[in-house]
């Protein structure tokens, strides 16, 4: 279907570090990933479930903001998300070099 | 204790003594002096004396008796005093009133004075008197007005008056002697000594006896200073604050304040919409997804999924499993089935296109600073740990210190050796020539006067002091080469000029010359003063100068200079017959080998243990001194019994045997010994690091026999030796090397060989013009040469890295050479002197900072800082190094291959080739054979003319008008009174003038030739106008007619304008626009705005999930209606 949307995968995939990249629908069900099955519905559940709690955080505060990014920084990887009305987009990136 | 009171007990007896003769001497003084005494002893006293005195008669009163028969009484006036020598007060007095006085004064008297005479009465009487001296006395009464006098006048009157007299005056001289002598007298209580005893303490109980024991005798322990860190110590320093300081004391308060914080409790509901819990526990999904791929998409790992499961299926006993996963299935798949058929639909493909477009950018940015940069790390740890981050920045070598001597002064250096243990110190030779040196001698110094006045200077220095040497090694003459042991840090090896090896023993020099002698400031100044006194003495223990220890002995030593010296690694022996053995275990040897002018290279062994049977000097026992001082004995070194007894245990002739000429050995090169180094620091204050060497362990095929040996002629030859089986009967055993080959590939002198540390079967030589580098495996040919412009005077392997090495040139350049990074050219060339360096070395420790040092023709050795970029080391690079020298090889030895199969092939080339260089040199040697031949007929030519004008008769007759010329000549220069220095002296002006004229001829014809210039410039400055005028040819770009051109343009506009006109016309601008494309995006709009979509959204969806899909509520659809035209508007 769409060739936009693997080739901006793509794109993000060939940058250094970047271990994979999961797109999910405001279920947590993964549409499009780079991972195995395993990995990205282990992700999508988990980060979909954090994203809404995280969205849930920002918009409580204040009603009129919204969250627009959000970064999971680890030891060993950074989480990067980009959330979305329909979709989250998470990149799983290596940090330590 | 007991002592003590004893001894109280005799002072208090002493005082009571003296107490007693004081009372004895009042006894005398009859009471005068009682007020001496304490009133208690005084009246003590009294009643003594009233005891005492009472019983006792006194003395009686001696009078001295004078008349008796014979004795005259006389009364003298002064005037018959004088005449008989009797005056009172001159001649007698009171105490001595007797003196002899002359029988014929008084008889003169008489004679003169007659009946008036006092003596006239005693005429007859003295008349008697038989002796010639009567004895006179004058009696001491004051109460008469004459001077009466005794006068004896018979022989017993005179004796008894004597007698009397003596008597009177003995007895007065007692009385005096007692009035000033007491004498004790025993003791008698008054009653005082029980009150001193009162305060006496007794001994009430025997004393008690004490043993002490002390070591016994005492041993000399004299306590050593020792340096002590003071910051280490608590009472290291005391630190002397200022007198007065103010502080300003800063009250600290407490300040308590407490706060509650009470988050008010607050109570929202939210309503989840969750249909089923996802996570990672319930959702099963991924076996589910695989199903769905395999009926939706046909994916292929879907197929392995369903497989699986499919094995799992019966395999499983447990049926409830199968079920709820059966369950967990169907809910997961059902609700990945819709997300799928969701996919398919055209909007959501495009909604999830937008998504991606406006979030790409900001993901990717993101990624790629991830991917740059770590944002998040921390930078402290790291800083922290120490990474030295080295800067290959700079080829250059940084100047560091320089050493120059005047002792030194239009020398050379000949060699500078760094030692291999202590960092900094340096050893360094100077002679009157150098091998790289070409001098031109103007007069050549008496050989003899050098040998006895010249100085030898052998220096050692710091590089912490460039000025003042720290050690002076005396040498009886030059010394040509110097090398330090490298496992023994106290040798020093010197080879000198006349072929004799010198040794000097360095133990506790350099300590003794660091030693700072601590003295008192008194110390100082009396011995600054002493030395002012001291002029005339001569300082013959200074600490700098160091003495031979050893020189070798003068007839098996080499017969011309040394000229190198290299050690043999400890690990091996060569044995008197010329065998090199591999040592066992423990024995190490301590040899090394020679090279000298003479064509031969001697092999020494210093170790000390078999000098014994050389040893044919008898030790000269001296009678005077049985033994010698002390101060003599301290540092004798171990290898003084070597001095002059030292010989070589093998010699090796670089020559044919039967043939005389042999290889002058300028430089050789052998295999290194193997050392590791290891830094021990000592304590010494000085900031030098210490190593010792470790040996490292060898095997027997390490064994390396082959030296490479370069002449003074530009020669390369590799020799190896065998040694005998036997022993030849020689001193030293000798044998003729086994030449392996012969190159006469440099075109000088060859100063420097050495084999490559890492690769020691890589040799690099360094003569004339070239340098070439050499390979055990390649004989005959080297592997690689270069010519460079100028002459190479010294090379040197770098220590860090196999391919490196250093060249020093006649041009004051430094040149470093990388042989895997070119090996054309040098990587670097530095200029580091002016004029030519004469030699290189290099410090041999593992230090982080390390230098180079480099000799220049003017005697002085400059140290320089190696770069960071040409110490790095690299195990790597021994690998490479090996693979470009095994390319190397193989290229040459394929090509020589190829050469000699293709002479083989073509030898009539080869004989062509020959023909023809035969040709050339016939024509050559016929060239030289003419040109010889018109030399000597030349000279005969010269030499027959001179001749015919020896030969030539001056007949008398000539000879008289020549000598008749000259004379008149002279008479009229006598004549004229011509003087010929006079008439130079006159002439001068006119010379001067002469010289004028050309002078001004000459600027004349300059002038003459800068004619137009000048005409130019003259009319320049007239006529500035004129020249202007040409100048001014400026080309306008407005050409006349004017009015054309306004035409033409006004032409050109109007065409330009029609045609842009219909352009346009022909393309209009349209603006593109569709109403569904801005409802859409209307729509999108909207829904952004409005912040309950996502709930509605998910109403909508779940409702499309249960599949029936009711028609949406009407009221929605209004509102998006009513929405609309707000929307168009918007847009417009």
């Amino acid at each position: 279907m769409a060739t936009e949307v693997e080739e901006t995968i793509k794109r993000i995939q060939a940058h250094k570090g970047v271990m994979g990249v999961v797109i999910v629908n405001h279920e947590g069900i993964p549409i499009k990933s780079s991972l195995d099955n395993a990995t990205s519905v282990l992700y999508s559940g988990l980060i979909s479930q954090l994203t809404e709690k995280a969205r849930n955080v920002v918009r409580e505060m204040d009603s009129t903001n919204e969250l627009t990014f959000l970064r999971v920084r680890s030891r060993r990887h950074e989480i990067l998300i980009a959330p979305d009305r329909e979709f989250i987009l998470i990149v799983i990136q290596n940090t330590s070099d | 204790m007991s002592n003590l009171s004893s001894e109280d007990e005799d002072l208090s007896k002493t005082k009571v003594v003296q107490t007693q003769v004081s009372t004895d001497s009042s006894d005398y003084e009859e009471g005068f002096d009682s007020s001496k005494l304490s009133p208690e002893a005084k009246g003590g006293d009294k009643d003594s004396q009233m005891a005492t005195q009472q019983p006792l008669p006194r003395r009686k009163r001696f009078i001295p008796k004078y008349d008796v028969e014979g004795v005259y009484k006389v009364a003298l006036g002064e005037d018959t005093q004088i005449q008989v020598e009797m005056v009172i007060g001159t001649h007698v007095n009171a105490q001595f009133p007797w003196k002899a006085v002359s029988k014929v004064k008084i008889m003169e008297t008489i004679d003169v004075g007659g009946e008036l005479s006092e003596f006239f009465a005693l005429k007859a009487q003295i008349e008697v008197y038989p002796d010639n001296d009567i004895l006179m006395g004058y009696i001491v009464d004051e109460s008469k007005d004459v001077d009466e006098f005794y006068i004896c006048c018979t022989n017993e009157a005179r004796d008894h008056c004597k007698q009397q007299s003596d008597r009177f005056i003995k007895r007065q001289e007692k009385k005096l002697e007692k009035a000033v002598q007491k004498k004790p007298r025993p003791w008698k209580s008054l009653g005082s000594e029980i009150e001193i005893k009162e305060l006496i303490p007794i001994n009430s109980r025997p004393l008690m006896e004490m043993e002490i024991r002390v070591k016994f005798p005492k041993y000399y322990e004299p306590k050593h200073l020792k340096v002590r860190d003071t910051n280490a110590s608590r009472d290291g320093y005391i630190e002397l604050t200022p007198y007065r300081q103010k502080f300003n004391n800063v009250f600290r308060r407490r300040v308590d304040c407490g706060s509650q914080a009470a988050p008010p409790t607050m109570h929202s509901y939210a309503q989840t919409v969750l249909k089923y819990p996802q996570n990672m526990w319930t959702q099963s999904i991924a076996d589910a997804l695989g199903k769905v791929d395999d009926k939706e998409a046909g994916g292929d790992t879907g197929i392995e999924n369903v497989e699986m499961t499919e094995d799992k299926g019966p395999g499983s006993s447990d049926e409830e499993e199968e079920e709820v996963e059966g369950t967990t299935d169907e809910v997961g798949l059902q609700a990945y089935k819709n997300a799928l058929l969701r996919m398919r639909r055209p909007s959501y493909i495009k909604k999830i296109n937008n998504f991606m477009t406006t979030i790409n950018n900001e993901i990717i940015s993101m990624v790629e600073l991830n991917t740059v940069m770590d944002m998040y790390c921390n930078d402290y740890p790291k800083l922290m740990s120490e990474q030295a981050v080295d800067v290959y920045d700079t080829m250059t070598f940084e100047e560091y210190v320089c050493f120059t001597d005047v002792r030194a002064k239009d020398k050379y250096v000949s060699c500078a050796v760094f030692h291999p243990m202590w960092s900094g110190i340096v050893a360094i030779g100077y002679s009157d020539g150098s091998p790289t040196v070409i001098k031109t001698v103007s007069s050549r110094a008496d050989p003899i006067q050098r040998a006895v006045y010249g100085l030898n200077p052998v220096l050692i220095w710091s590089h912490i002091d460039s000025l003042i040497p720290k050690l002076f090694l005396e040498s009886p003459r030059e010394v040509k080469v110097l090398s330090f042991c490298p496992f023994n840090e106290n040798i020093l090896i010197g080879g000198c000029i006349n072929g004799q090896i010198i040794l000097w023993d360095l133990t506790n020099k350099l300590e003794n010359v660091e030693r700072m002698e601590v003295l008192s400031e008194k110390r100082e100044k009396y011995r600054i003063a002493m030395n002012a006194h001291m002029g005339w003495m001569k300082n013959v223990q200074d600490n700098a100068v160091v003495q031979p220890t050893a020189l070798s002995n003068l007839i098996t030593s080499h017969y011309g200079p040394i000229t190198s010296i290299n050690w043999l690694s400890p690990n091996f022996t060569v044995t008197p017959t010329g065998k090199s053995i591999f040592n066992n275990d423990k024995k190490k040897s301590l040899m090394f080998f020679s090279g000298s002018d003479d064509g031969v290279i001697l092999i020494w062994n210093l170790s000390v243990e078999n000098v014994t049977q050389f040893e044919g000097k008898k030790v000269k026992k001296s009678k005077r001194v049985p033994k010698r001082p002390s101060g003599l004995l301290v540092d004798v070194s171990d290898y003084k019994v070597l001095d002059r007894v030292l010989q070589p245990c093998y010699k090796i002739v670089l020559g044919a045997a039967g043939q005389p000429q042999t290889l002058p050995v300028q430089s050789f090169g052998m295999n290194a010994p193997v050392i590791k180094y290891i830094n021990t620091p000592r304590n010494t204050g000085t900031g030098r690091k210490y190593f010792t060497s470790e040996i490292v362990k060898q095997c027997e095929a390490d064994n390396n026999t082959i030296l490479y040996c370069g002449s003074q002629h530009g020669e390369h030859i590799r020799i190896t030796w065998e040694g005998h089986e036997f022993n030849t009967g020689e001193v030293v055993n000798s044998e003729y090397a086994d030449i392996k080959y012969s190159c006469c590939i440099h075109d000088g002198i060859i100063s420097s060989t050495q084999k490559n540390p890492f690769i020691n079967h890589i040799t690099l030589t360094v003569g004339g013009k070239i340098l070439a580098i050499w390979s055990d495996k390649l004989s005959s040919k080297p592997l690689t040469w270069k010519k460079r412009p100028y002459r190479l005077t010294a090379g040197v392997w770098s220590l860090y890295k196999p391919s490196l090495f250093f060249v020093t040139t006649s041009e004051g350049d430094l040149e470093t050479w990388d042989l895997l990074l070119r090996s054309d050219q040098p990587i670097a060339i530095q200029t580091l002197s002016g004029n030519m360096l004469t030699g290189i070395s290099l410090h041999t420790l593992p230090l982080a900072k390390n230098i180079i040092g480099v000799s220049d023709v003017n005697g002085s050795f400059r140290l320089f800082l190696d770069p960071p970029i040409f110490m790095i080391e690299n195990p790597n690079y021994t690998g490479r190094m090996e693979a470009t020298i095994i390319r190397e090889l193989k290229v040459m030895q394929s090509f020589m291959a190829w050469q000699d199969e293709w002479m083989l092939n073509n030898p009539q080339i080869l004989q062509e080739m020959r023909r023809k260089e035969g040709e050339l040199l016939a024509l050559k040697e016929d060239e030289k054979r003419r040109e010889r031949e018109e030399e000597e007929k030349r000279l005969e030519e010269e030499a027959e003319a001179r001749r015919h004008e020896k030969m030539k008769v001056v007949g008398p007759e000539e000879r008289w008008q020549k000598i008749i010329q000259r004379l008149i000549e002279r008479t009229i220069a006598v004549k004229k009174r011509i003087n010929r220095a006079e008439l130079i002296e006159q002439e001068k002006p006119l010379r001067e003038l002469e010289a004028q004229r050309l002078e001004k001829e000459r600027r004349m014809l300059e002038i003459m030739k800068k004619q137009k210039t000048i005409f130019n410039d003259t009319v320049a400055i007239l006529f500035p106008e004129a020249i202007k005028k040409e100048e001014k040819v400026k080309k306008s770009l407005l050409s006349d007619n004017k009015h054309n051109l306004k035409k033409s343009y006004l032409e050109e506009y109007t065409y330009l304008k029609n045609s842009s006109i219909a352009t346009v016309r022909e393309n209009p601008f349209q603006a593109k626009f569709s109403w569904d494309s801005t409802l859409v995006e209307g729509k999108e709009r909207r829904q952004a705005l409005n912040a309950h979509e996502d709930f509605i959204n998910l109403h909508k969806l779940r409702l499309d999930e249960e599949g029936k899909a009711p028609p949406p509520p009407p009221p929605v659809i209004v509102k998006e209606i009513e929405a609309e035209p707000s929307e168009k508007l918007d847009i417009f």
